[in-house]
């Protein structure tokens, strides 16, 4: 199974990819936080700056463009029944919406081009020397590295009654997705206990442990 | 030396169905110890006992120390355990993770770790595989992976459930040969009788709660009829 | 329900992500004196079927879809804390990887889907759990949902993103038909487990 996960391009060989992720992390965090602040006025000459030295980040990291434009679109379902309801609704809206549309677009490009330029194991490692909290980390390294087996036998199942079905809406097939993600938990704590036992056997003893 | 000793052991599963009554047997360090028999023998079991993930009646004595509460820490530093699911196993988002995560417990150093992680990727001819991403390996990948977990962790008993499982015929025959790299003891359960007697020179046929049949491979696995009451077959190789 | 960057403003920001770390402070240390060591991998590995189940879309009439969160579902079994960590890491690597919600609304996100999810859920399960078992988890789930929508809701106004009236009632409207959906899988999901695997019922409550 391929899975075409928004850090595939992570393992690129690029200047951006080799900066140490902690500046990385710090340079996003920045950006989208004059995102946030920047008043009207100036965000009319900041972000075409931002957006300028994203296009550059993108080009130098050597990610494709086209796709990387693409998936900023996915946050459309969200961000426009807002302007939607802003503009209609609320006085100042048509600024407002401007304003709304171009914070959001930006910071998702920011987010994206993180993402591209940075591998997850990366970010979890560089959190950790941050001194986020082991426990949370040790649950998102897990989730990370299981959720991609997960979502396989999901839509395995998932296909099985699709071939036997056809496609159908309504209550039954709640009801079936539903047993579908029983089982898909049952599995799961199964599964935990083998991990369990595998970690048990290289030494692990508990949270103390955890790296 | 007996590497393993297994004294009037007995267990029953959580939901009642007894499993082994009174089993005893031993192998010798740096012998090679197959585990046959029927589906639902018991054969995972054994080697979850061997290690001391379950409680079981009776004694486990390995290298000459009795499991008990107190020291089984201490005893898993000299196994090494590849089950039968890579996945269960390979549980850190990327392979040099992975590897360390078992030599951090041993206490070695940053250097050390990093030393053992490329000699063991090395063994596997996964050289340079340190950054992969864990859920992107082949199958075959993955249980060279968990091997070179084994290897690096320099313990001198190997226990592996099912090694041959789903692996193509040709990353069979490789992985059977990184297996023969291993030269302390080793307990391998498998249905694949053909890769057992290649590998092992004593095998046991468990069934029924008990052991049926112990010996000499090449002498118990060509029996047949011995084989077919257990519902096993005489490997090719042997025939 | 996960609010992009550039939807919030300073002070909701601030204030959301303060409440969130004040959550997360004790339920990290309550766990990591409670929990038995195999209690970790149980906790990575309902944080991937949370993760999973939550991409599984729910087909709904009129060609829209729906998912669940997971939230009340993980709580009743594992805990409060529990739940609101393993639903805040999903809502972290949401974040991340699939840009479905911010980072810097983190704060606000973890706010309205794991800690008043996982949280309340879980206390109005309690409450109703004695005498109608399986009403206290349709009602606990259902509450807990429109109750998270109505607070995300409330910091989107107060960043003056959307207005008030519309904004209210275009939000809790919209998650009534999630409500009735993430209940009755809850419910159904719960009730597999009592008769499959009861022990996980019986798991520590942390």
């Amino acid at each position: 199974m391929k899975h075409s996960f928004w850090d595939n391009y992570s393992t690129i060989k690029s200047p951006v990819h080799k900066i140490s992720p902690g500046i990385k992390l710090i340079t996003a965090f920045l950006l989208l936080m004059i995102l946030a602040v920047l008043p009207y006025r100036y965000l009319l000459w900041g972000a075409p700056a931002i957006t300028v030295f994203l296009l550059i980040s993108t080009l130098i990291s050597k990610i494709p463009l086209i796709p990387t434009l693409r998936r900023i679109l996915i946050i459309l379902p969200i961000v426009v029944p807002v302007i939607l309801i802003n503009s209609v609704f609320m006085t100042n809206g048509g600024k407002n919406s401007l304003v709304l549309a171009i914070r959001s677009f930006l910071s998702i490009f920011t987010l994206i081009i993180l993402i591209s330029v940075t591998k997850f194991s990366d970010i979890l490692r560089t959190l950790r020397s941050w001194h986020f909290p082991k426990i949370l980390l040790m649950i998102l390294s897990f989730m990370y590295r299981y959720f991609f087996l997960l979502t396989d036998e999901l839509e395995k199942m998932v296909r099985a009654t699709k071939m036997r079905w056809g496609k159908r809406s309504g209550l039954k097939v709640i009801k079936v997705y539903g047993q579908i993600l029983g089982i898909l938990f049952i599995k799961s704590y199964i599964r935990a206990e083998r991990v369990y036992h595998a970690m048990v056997m290289r030494g692990f003893n508990g949270n103390g442990d955890i790296i | 030396m007996k590497s393993i000793e297994v004294k009037n052991i007995s267990y029953t599963y959580p939901d009642g169905i007894e499993v082994f009554r009174n089993i005893s047997y031993s192998v010798s360090g740096g012998e090679s110890f197959g585990i046959v028999g029927p589906n639902g023998a018991g054969k995972t079991t054994m080697l979850l006992a061997l290690s001391g993930l379950i409680d079981i009646a009776g004694d486990i004595i390995i290298e000459e120390n009795k499991i008990n509460k107190k020291n089984i820490r201490e005893i898993r530093k000299k196994i090494s355990y590849v089950f039968q699911n890579p996945d269960d196993q390979l549980f850190m988002p990327t392979v040099f993770e992975d590897i360390s995560f078992g030599l951090e417990k041993l206490g070695y150093s940053d250097e050390q770790i990093r030393t053992e992680v490329e000699r063991s990727l090395e063994m596997v001819s996964l050289e340079g595989f340190e950054e992969r991403s864990s859920h992107h390996l082949s199958l075959g990948q993955k249980k060279r992976v968990n091997l070179a977990s084994a290897f690096a962790r320099n313990s001198g008993i190997l226990l592996l459930d099912e090694p041959t499982n789903e692996l193509d015929p040709k990353g069979r025959r490789d992985f059977i040969e990184l297996i023969q790299k291993f030269k302390g003891t080793k307990v391998i359960v498998s249905h694949d009788l053909n890769m057992i007697a290649e590998l092992c020179n004593k095998v046991m046929i468990l069934n029924n709660k008990k052991i049926e049949s112990m010996g000499e491979t090449k002498k118990i696995l060509s029996n047949k009829k011995l084989m077919e009451e257990n519902s096993l077959e005489v490997p090719c190789i042997l025939k | 329900m996960h609010i992009p960057d550039g939807f919030l403003n300073l002070p909701v920001l601030l204030s959301t992500g303060a409440i969130s770390g004040a959550f997360l402070i004790p339920s990290v240390n309550k766990i990591n004196r409670e929990s038995t060591p195999d209690r970790i991998p149980l906790m990575g590995l309902s944080a991937a079927f949370v993760f999973a189940a939550q991409i599984l879309s729910f087909p709904v009439f009129g060609g829209t879809s729906a998912h669940i969160s997971g939230a009340v579902l993980i709580s009743i079994l594992l805990g409060p804390m529990s739940g609101f960590l393993i639903t805040a890491a999903a809502v972290i690597l949401q974040a991340l990887l699939f840009q479905h919600g911010g980072v810097l609304t983190l704060g606000a996100n973890i706010l309205n889907i794991a800690i008043l999810q996982s949280f309340l859920g879980y206390y109005i399960f309690r409450i109703f759990s004695r005498k109608f078992y399986s009403a206290g988890i349709i009602i606990a789930t259902f509450i807990a949902l429109i109750l998270g929508a109505t607070i995300c809701a409330f910091e989107l106004i107060l960043s003056g993103t959307i207005p008030l009236k519309e904004g209210l009632i275009a939000m809790i409207s919209s998650h009534i038909i999630t409500g009735f959906i993430e209940s009755g899988v809850t419910l159904l999901i719960i009730g597999m487990i009592k008769k499959l695997t009861p022990k996980l019922l019986e798991l520590k409550k942390i």
